[in-house]
């Protein structure tokens, strides 16, 4: 029992790592439609910015202000020069742009940073804290509750401000919010500006977890699976599609994975996914389209 | 025109959408301070010239004039600041959010804090939230919707929707209330609550109303003036009584012309 325990533990601390990246999706789709496949790239990013500053002997706070100032712009940019001049698109075109986008923000990346592989430490250790007969990493223990903060603030921005309402009736009815007189560029700007903040916490993260290279921007197809299960347009589906995914996929990896060579881990998300997708396509959290007959 | 002043003035307004004209040299003048109604057949045009007035259409040509000043579109981000609120036929509200939260998004555009000042909560965003909160409580008084003011939009009843979307309206203080058919689809009952809001609407914020509407009978008690289009022209303007009267409305609508039309077409 304590063994299943310590699976469950182990993923569902995992699965905090994934919301985070699908987090940054979730704001950008339920307000603008878009679906960003920049994301990682996004990530990436931050992630390798945050090295190099830190690298040039920049003290951590000042590497963490200056790297969170160039996500905010790097969002903002993005919105302006590339998503605005598309509006009133058809999304596959809209995803199209995202997807080149993705290679713009890495080839930058590789030349402003260069290639090699950074190790990045956060300071924060990785040993396990044993919690009764439950063995957890700091670091997870860590990441989670940083996760678990973002999400919260992120709540309660949409919950109690005015400019959370704003995102709230932008994604609810674009004409309703044209109509009364909010500007759509605006409220994406945020969006896309707050994805990019997502994106540097998501980095240093993952980073610090798997060092910065750039197969750090496939977390984003980590990310995907969660989105399925939780709803598209869901900060709460996100999140729970993230628990989710890490606890099947670790549970999976320890009592499937004996029976079928190992290796669970790299596709287990995506079957779930598929199955999910024929039953619920909308996920546990999401809008469902209602068609008239 | 009478002494009253006019507070919207279009001139000339012409609109095709492809090689339909939906639009032929229309004028119409509307006076502060009153219910003027826009009626006629279906695909008139009357929608069509709401939308040239709110700024979704762009008029190929013709001038508004709106509070003594000439626009040739009015973009519809500037439509608030300049003292006009509208409401659509097919409703368009956040059915996801509350009454109260929809009615509140009625100032989005009137917010003098800024995003940083909204996150961090300082005096300015919250009185902002504060003098938004406080008005919208006037409104859901003022149209009866107190006890639904944290039901879903999407739970209410049509009749319910059309009036959270008055309010919606009503709290940006307009000038100038366009309403797209604010009682398509009501029963009797409810149209008649809706025809004494808008007449209170209009004593009590000073209002001036423009509105589409089908119900003739509805149209002549409630307005000061009617205009007739038909076809995209407008074939009279006056107080009801002489629209009343009038020969080619009275074809327009009885379909004297259209029926004959028809009944050639089906031959």
């Amino acid at each position: 029992m304590s063994f299943f325990v310590d699976v469950l533990v182990g993923g569902l601390l995992s699965g905090v790592m994934y919301s985070l990246v699908a987090l940054g999706f979730v704001l950008i789709y339920k307000t603008s439609g878009v679906l960003n496949f920049a994301q990682g790239a996004m990530v990436l990013f931050a992630a390798l910015t945050f090295v190099s500053l830190t690298e040039h002997k920049l003290p951590f706070a000042v590497s963490l202000l200056v790297t969170l100032a160039i996500m905010v712009a790097l969002g903002w940019l993005i919105e302006r020069f590339v998503l605005k001049p598309l509006v009133n698109q058809s999304s596959i075109t809209l995803f199209m742009a995202t997807l080149g986008l993705s290679y713009v923000i890495e080839g930058a990346a590789q030349l402003l940073w260069g290639t090699e592989v950074h190790g990045l430490d956060l300071g924060i250790p990785d040993t396990p804290m044993q919690f009764g007969s439950v063995a957890i990493s700091e670091f997870d223990l860590v990441a989670a509750l940083i996760a678990a903060t973002m999400v919260a603030a992120l709540t309660l921005f949409f919950r109690t401000t005015r400019t959370g309402l704003a995102f709230r009736a932008v994604a609810d009815d674009q004409l309703a919010a044209i109509a009364v007189g909010l500007r759509l560029s605006h409220v994406w700007a945020i969006a896309w500006a707050l994805a990019g903040v997502v994106a540097l916490v998501a980095g240093l993260l993952w980073g610090a977890r798997l060092g910065v290279q750039f197969s750090l921007s496939t977390v984003v197809l980590k990310a995907l699976p969660v989105l399925v299960l939780g709803g598209f347009d869901s900060i709460a589906g996100a999140i729970v599609g993230g628990l989710l995914i890490g606890a099947i996929e670790k549970s999976a990896e320890v009592y499937i994975g004996p029976f079928v060579g190992g290796g669970t881990e790299g596709w287990i998300a995506y079957v779930v996914a598929l199955g999910f997708l024929l039953v619920r396509p909308a996920g546990l959290f999401g809008q469902r389209e209602l068609v008239r007959a | 025109m009478s002494a009253e002043r006019a507070l919207l003035e279009l001139r000339g307004i012409e609109l095709s959408f492809g090689g339909v004209r939906a639009l032929s040299s229309v004028d119409l003048t509307v006076r502060e301070g009153d219910i003027h109604a826009i009626i006629g057949p279906n695909g008139a045009g009357k929608s069509s010239l709401l939308n040239v007035i709110s700024g979704l259409y762009r008029p190929l040509a013709g001038t508004i004039a709106f509070a003594g000043k000439d626009y040739t579109h009015v973009p519809v981000s500037a439509l608030a600041h300049l003292g006009i609120a509208r409401t659509f036929q097919n409703l368009a509200l956040f059915a996801g959010m509350s009454v109260r939260d929809n009615i509140v998004m009625g100032r989005a555009a009137f917010a003098r804090s800024n995003f940083a000042e909204n996150v961090l909560g300082l005096p300015r965003s919250r009185s902002d939230e504060r003098e938004s909160a406080r008005r919208a409580e006037e409104i859901m008084d003022f149209l009866g919707l107190h006890a639904k003011g944290d039901r879903k939009v999407a739970t209410l009843p049509y009749g319910l929707q059309k009036r959270v979307e008055l309010g919606r309206a009503l709290i940006a203080g307009p000038r100038l209330l366009l309403l797209d058919e604010p009682m398509a689809g009501m029963t009797a009952g409810e149209k008649l609550e809706m025809c004494r809001f808008i007449v209170e609407a209009k004593a009590e914020f000073h209002t001036t109303v423009v509105l589409i509407e089908h119900d003739i009978g509805v149209v002549m008690d409630l307005s000061d003036r009617v205009a007739v289009l038909d076809y995209g022209r407008k074939i009279a303007d006056g107080p009801p009584d002489l629209i009343r009267a009038d020969q080619k409305v009275i074809d327009a609508y009885i379909g004297v012309d259209h029926d004959e039309r028809l009944v050639e077409a089906a031959v």
